[in-house]
Parts: structure tokens; sequence; C-alpha cells
């Protein structure tokens, strides 16, 4: 399980741009494995990433829009994207220039196969 | 509202509390000795759940050492509803723990992170700051001054 996090992370880590890719439950916010340059917290990144997923998730059902299936948030210095499948969600931390498209198909097809 | 017996803890317990957004805090020495509470309405509980923090802290780190030489760090005990997160934190050269009581407003991640902070915090408290007075030797006084202070009745 953890071999194929580990790959999953390595292959979302490998497009440009981005900085981070962090495996975490949703509940706990706890990191299960991690792809991260090293100024990036890993455990940081996923204990407030998936704060910040859980409660859209649950802004969505109380919207009456159903399940949330990612999450991105612009900011000036780089964007943030999370997916989830379950409890399982893949956090990418990306730098600001960084192909959003391309990471988003990254991330969709990698929460399908984790 | 935050209540500390020991000055130096207010505003590290607050800050925890506060941005980990847990619902009860309680900070004791090792021996049982309250330190500051944070969400408990009654002394009782407060007495309680330090004996019990204590209890569960010596047990722990006796086991710890048994099997691998090394007291255990932070236990947390998930549930459905409320959890429970205790660690320890260096403060000069004594010991804090902490109990925080939690739901699904925040996570373990969250709260552990807080808690860094909240170590980060107290690690650098002079000990001639972080002195709460010695023991007189009568336990029910100290310990009946701790509650008043704790639940706003000294």
């Amino acid at each position: 399980m953890t071999a194929l996090l580990q790959e999953t992370l390595g292959v979302l880590a490998r497009v440009p741009g981005v900085r981070a890719a962090v495996a975490a439950t949703v509940s706990d916010g706890l990191a299960a494995a991690a792809v991260a340059s090293v100024e990036v917290d890993a455990d940081t990144l996923a204990a407030f990433a998936a704060a910040l997923f859980q409660r859209t998730r649950r802004a969505n059902v109380a919207a009456g829009y159903g399940d949330t299936h990612q999450l991105v948030l612009d900011a000036t210095g780089g964007r943030l994207f999370v997916a989830a499948r379950g409890d399982l969600a893949l956090v990418v931390l990306a730098e600001r220039d960084a192909g959003a498209g391309l990471i988003r198909v990254a991330l969709q097809r990698a929460v399908r196969s984790a | 509202m935050t209540r500390a017996v020991a000055p130096w803890l207010d505003a590290p317990l607050t800050d925890f509390v506060r941005q980990a957004r847990v619902g009860m805090a309680v900070a004791l020495e090792p021996s049982g000795r309250v330190l500051a509470q944070h969400g408990f309405t009654r002394a009782l509980d407060v007495m309680a759940v330090c004996s019990l923090v204590a209890a569960i802290h010596a047990s722990a780190s006796e086991l710890g050492r048994q099997v691998g030489g090394r007291p255990f760090g932070p236990l947390h005990h998930g549930a459905s509803g409320q959890q429970v997160f205790l660690a320890p934190a260096a403060a000069g050269s004594g010991t804090v723990l902490v109990l925080a009581v939690f739901d699904d407003r925040t996570s373990l991640g969250v709260v552990r992170h807080f808690f860094a902070a909240f170590a980060r915090a107290v690690a650098t408290v002079p000990d001639e700051d972080r002195a709460t007075g010695p023991l007189t030797g009568d336990f029910e006084r100290d310990l009946g001054r701790n509650l008043a202070v704790l639940f706003g009745r000294a």
C-alpha cells in the first residue's frame, strides 16, 4: 500500500512546478506518505489541507451539492490542490505558474488509482 | 475561557485551544497537580481528569521503558464523537502534561501541529518564571486553592 502510494505521489511530484505531493487521511489529517521538497513540512501540509477539504466537503453536502471531488486554492505564491476518495486525500502543492490543468488531470487519475 | 494557576501557561494554552479548536484542555504536572484548564465547568471533573492523566502518563512511560527503553510520546484515543490527545511537553527543566478533548470540528493532525507550537512556547520559559510555588505539604489546601483559581473563585 505504501509503495503504491509512494509511486502515485512520485508521478504527481514529477509534474513541472509541483513542490510537494502528500497522501493523507481526511478525517485525521495525518500524512500517510509524501514526496516533498525539503522546505515543505509534509505533516503540516497534510493537517491543514485535509481540514480544509473536510470543511469544503461538509459545506457542499450542506448546500445540497453532493460529494466534493477536488479542491483548488489559488494564492499569490502558489496553488493547493486536494482530491479525495473516501478517507484518502491526495494533496499537491505547486508553484503559481505550474500547469493547473495538467495537475488536475494527474490528480484525478492518481486518486482513482490510489 | 482558559484559567491558569501558573501564569506562564495562560497564553500558550489559550493559543493552543483557540488555534487547534479543542473543546476542553487541561495542563498539569506529572504528579497530577493541575496548572491550567479550559472548558471544564466542575472542579470535580478537573480533579478526576488530572488523576487519570497522571496515571495514564506514568503507566505509558513505564510501559515504553519496559518494551523499548524509552517512554512513549503522545497518546491519542479516537472515537466517532469525541477524541482525546495526551502529550508531554518539556518546560524548562520540568514537564507539563496536556490533555485535549476535541471533536470533528478539528482533527488529530491540526491538534498535533498546534501542540508542537505550544511545546515550543513553554520550552523556553525560564525555570524562575515557571515556579508555581512549592507544595505546602497540605495537599488538600493546595488543591482547594488551585481549583478556586481555576474556577474563578479566588
